[in-house]
Order: structure tokens, then C-alpha cells, then sequence
């Protein structure tokens, strides 16, 4: 799916629910397009920047909550409609795959609309998530060596104006901080995208 | 493309237009003379750091790019004590550069590797094309939906010499970043290119923006003056190709890591196509994963 050398990019990571917890707005989609996780096809073979990876400890029946997705997301080219997103008006779309204890699902995180709903069972709900990228993908796992002190040797970077350092951080999922996102004014001035 | 009147600091449909078809766009005139010299003078400062690469290292043999001489090269210019390294650093956020690259690469764009100064003298070899929609590199692939373009490798090439019509340098297969079907080995060469590689003619100033999954090379150089390139290697956010300073497993989890089988550590290395040959690939029957030989 990812690719020989795929690898780790964080996780794992304990999901853990009782009766009542409530679900997780779906998330992910096909539009618009996210490098870092995207699905491409092309001639017999895959390639999925972002797998997640979830061992099931214990079983989610049909209509007892837990993972739900949109079958077919990841290939979607339109947005999402908010509906869909919440859950309100799932316009038949999404699906909440019945799963046993001791069952692994794979599923495209990021590139496919999925989420959570309400757990609605008197046992646990208990999945541990592994989530995996392609060999140059890269999500929240790498934020810990991304900053350009980190990742870059000193000289490379040392004195560098803001709008110079924005371009040097290292590889991850687009971040909240703006110290990344430049813009350019029409008069050719260039500056943090604040 | 080269209106007047137009900002050169705004991607126009017609650019946009242009980069999606070719995969690659020139946009001209960007440098003024003193901006050309600020970074010629500096590098020539810095002359005796030149790496000469061996005769037939770039070629691959191909009686079409052979060369009496190896490709000429330079790093490091970022880190270079002041004042030479202004005029790289100025380069590496022009705003020109962060107009197209917010456009074709996302915002949030980062360098991945270089500067590198690409010269040659008259006779110098050229470089096996590389680079193809086929097979498919995620590492630097290109996608285009919903009127948007998502090319996460794009190269910048800064022109610090005039690169005339038949003098050789940057060569490209134009469309290439969405062929489907495998290269053929006389295109890579160049012995028999079909007549699909393109050797676009730049003036010193200009700057080159071409897309790494096409396929791309250069051509022997035949002109009298030298060639010099400046080319900036930049990705999308979430992508890698060089892999930084914390690659490996323990670099980047500390030594618990070493306790696990080799089979668990290669999960562990960092992002990044250009590790030397140093990531273990995993294999599996099935039944038994291990690492290959």
C-alpha cells in the first residue's frame, strides 16, 4: 500500500471508550488534495502516503459506534458536505464496518473522510492505532526535529531573517504556526503569512 | 508570459497554464546585472570549494552526452561567512520564487537540499535524463485537480549565464512529469530522443522553475563562455527527499531503541529518498519478516 520502506510516523496510539463517549467529527477527504497522505493509483500499483493501522482488542458490532468512514473518499474530487462531516445527514455514505476483537483494519488516513461515532456498547471499545507513511511522507511525526536549528547545521541558518528561515524548516504536515507560510505582496515585498 | 505590464510577483492563468503542460516555466529578467555579478563574485571567491565530477560519471556511457570534461559543482553558500552569502539567502525568498512556489508547490513549501552551482566549460559532458511520470516517484510527483497544482518537487534554477539555443545545459521532456508509460532507454540517452527533449534557450537573470518528475537532464556544453546554474531543490511541506540530520533510529528516539529487533528499528528511521543506501527494506512471506540483504 505504502510502499517498500515505509515507515513509522507516530503512534502507536490507545483509543479507549464507554458507553456514552462521544464520536469524532469526520475528518480527511480526497478535496482538497493533501500530498502527505494522498492516494494514487497507477498501472496495478498503489501508492498511499498515509495507512493508519488499527489492532482491534475489542469488538465493535454493527451500530455499536467506533470507526466510521466514507467508502470511496479517498478518491472523492469534490468537498465534503458539512452533513456529511457531522454526521447529521450522512446522506448514506458512511459506514461503521462491524469489527471483532483480534481483527486489523487498515485504513487511509487523511486521504479518506473517517471518524467516530458515539460508543454505544456495555464493553469497552479498545484500539491501538500504528500510523504509518510512505518512505517521503511526512505527518505530526517529525515535528520534533523540524525546526531549522534542528534540522539544518548552524551555519546553513544562523542570522536568517524570519522570511528565510520559513522555507528551512523540516519535513512535516502542514503545522498551526504560521513561521512556515510566506506570501508576497504585489509590490514584491515578501513576508510571514500572518 | 513576459507582459510588462504585469507584476512579476503574481502567477498569471497563462503561467499556470504553461507549468501544468511542460512542466517546467521560465520566467525572464528577474536579476538585474548587479544582482547577476553580487552572485558570480561571491562564487568565484569561493572557487577553490569547486568539485570537478570525473568524465563519464554523469553520462552513462551515452555517445550522445559524452564530454571531455566532468560537471563542475558547488555547495555550502547559505552557511558562507558575510557578505557572501547574502545574495544566495536573497535568492532563496525572492519573491518571485515564493509567488510561483505558494501556487504549484502549496504554502508551507520548504528547501530540501542546495544551492548547488552547476558549471561547465566547453566540452563538458552532459547528464543521462532522469526523472518520469513513470514509474510513479511519490517523492516528487504531480498532481493537478479542482484548478489547483500540487507538484511536490520543484527545482529553481537561477541563470548566472546566458544559455543560448544549441549550447547545451538544462534538457527536458517536456509533458513528461504526466507520462504514463515508461521512458525509453534511447530518450534517457539522448541517442534517439524521438525528438521529444527540448533545450530551452535562458539569458543570465532569468530563472527556471521545472518539476523533478520530468524528465530531465543536460545536454554536453558547446559554448565558448562557462555555464552557471544556481539551483534550489524544493519540496511541499509534508515531503522529503534528502533526509536531514536525524535519520536514523537512534538519532531521533535515543538509545532504547537499539533493544529492538533490526526487523522494528527500520520502521524507526526518518523521512527521505537520499540515504546512501543505509535504510533496511523489510520483506515478508507472510509468515516471517525480515530484513533483505
Amino acid at each position: 500500500m505504502c510502499g517498500k520502506g515505509f515507515r513509522l510516523d507516530h503512534g502507536p496510539q490507545f483509543n479507549n471508550a464507554v458507553k456514552g463517549t462521544a464520536g469524532l467529527t469526520l475528518h480527511g477527504s480526497g478535496d482538497p488534495h493533501k500530498p502527505y497522505v494522498a492516494y494514487h493509483h497507477q498501472n496495478r500499483g498503489f501508492h498511499c502516503a498515509g495507512v493508519t493501522v488499527t489492532w482491534n482488542l475489542s469488538t465493535a458490532p454493527a451500530g455499536g459506534g467506533g470507526f466510521a468512514c466514507v467508502p470511496g473518499s479517498h478518491k472523492s474530487k469534490f468537498a465534503m458536505p458539512k452533513e456529511v462531516r457531522n454526521c447529521d445527514d450522512d446522506m448514506g455514505v458512511v459506514v461503521q464496518p462491524e469489527i471483532h476483537a483480534g481483527d486489523i483494519l487498515f485504513f487511509m488516513d487523511g486521504a479518506q473522510t473517517h471518524g467516530t461515532h458515539p460508543w454505544r456498547n456495555d464493553h469497552q471499545r479498545r484500539s491501538v492505532l500504528f500510523k504509518y507513511a510512505s518512505r517521503t511522507a511526512n505527518r505530526g511525526g517529525s515535528r520534533p526535529y523540524y525546526k531549522p536549528e534542528t534540522y539544518w547545521d548552524e551555519e546553513i541558518v544562523s542570522g536568517m531573517t524570519p522570511e528565510e528561515r520559513a522555507v528551512m524548516f523540516g519535513p512535516a504536515s502542514p503545522p498551526k504556526t504560521q513561521e512556515v507560510y510566506l506570501t508576497v505582496d504585489p509590490d514584491g515585498t515578501v513576508h510571514l503569512d500572518n | 508570459m513576459n507582459d510588462p505590464n504585469r507584476s512579476l510577483y503574481t502567477v498569471s492563468e497563462e503561467e499556470k497554464y504553461c507549468f501544468d503542460l511542460r512542466g517546467y516555466l521560465i520566467v525572464s529578467n528577474v536579476l538585474c546585472p548587479d544582482e547577476i555579478e553580487a552572485c558570480n563574485a561571491a562564487l568565484d571567491h569561493f572557487s577553490d570549494k569547486i568539485q570537478t565530477l570525473e568524465a563519464g560519471s554523469l553520462s552513462g556511457g551515452s555517445s550522445a552526452l559524452t564530454g571531455s570534461f566532468g560537471r563542475r559543482q558547488l555547495t555550502g553558500m547559505l552557511g558562507w561567512p558575510t557578505p557572501y552569502r547574502k545574495p544566495f539567502r536573497q535568492l532563496l525568498v525572492h519573491p518571485v520564487v515564493v509567488s510561483r512556489l505558494n501556487e504549484f508547490s502549496g504554502k508551507g513549501f520548504r528547501l530540501d537540499h542546495g544551492p548547488l552551482l552547476i558549471k561547465a566549460i566547453k566540452g563538458t559532458e552532459g547528464h543521462r535524463l532522469h526523472g518520469a511520470g513513470e514509474p510513479f516517484s511519490p517523492v516528487v510527483a504531480y498532481h493537478q485537480q479542482n484548478s489547483k497544482i500540487y507538484c511536490r518537487g520543484i527545482t529553481v534554477a537561477w541563470q548566472l549565464a546566458d544559455c543560448g539555443a544549441g549550447d547545451g545545459g538544462f534538457a527536458i521532456v517536456p509533458g513528461s512529469h504526466k507520462s504514463n508509460e515508461p521512458t525509453p532507454n534511447e530518450v534517457r540517452s539522448v541517442e534517439d530522443h524521438l525528438g521529444l527533449v527540448e533545450q530551452p534557450e535562458m539569458k543570465a537573470g532569468d530563472v527556471l522553475f521545472f518539476a523533478e518528475t520530468a524528465t530531465h537532464g543536460t545536454l554536453p556544453w558547446t559554448a565558448d563562455h562557462e555555464r552557471r546554474s544556481l539551483l534550489y531543490k524544493y519540496t511541499s511541506r509534508g515531503t522529503a527527499r534528502a533526509v536531514g540530520k536525524y535519520f536514523t533510529p537512534e538519532s531521533r528516539h535515543g538509545d532504547w531503541i537499539n533493544e529492538l529487533p533490526r526487523e522494528q528499528q527500520a520502521l524507526f528511521y526518518g523521512p527521505g529518498v537520499h540515504h546512501g543506501g543505509q535504510l533496511p527494506i523489510l520483506e515478508s512471506d507472510g509468515e516471517t519478516t525480515w530484513v533483505a540483504d
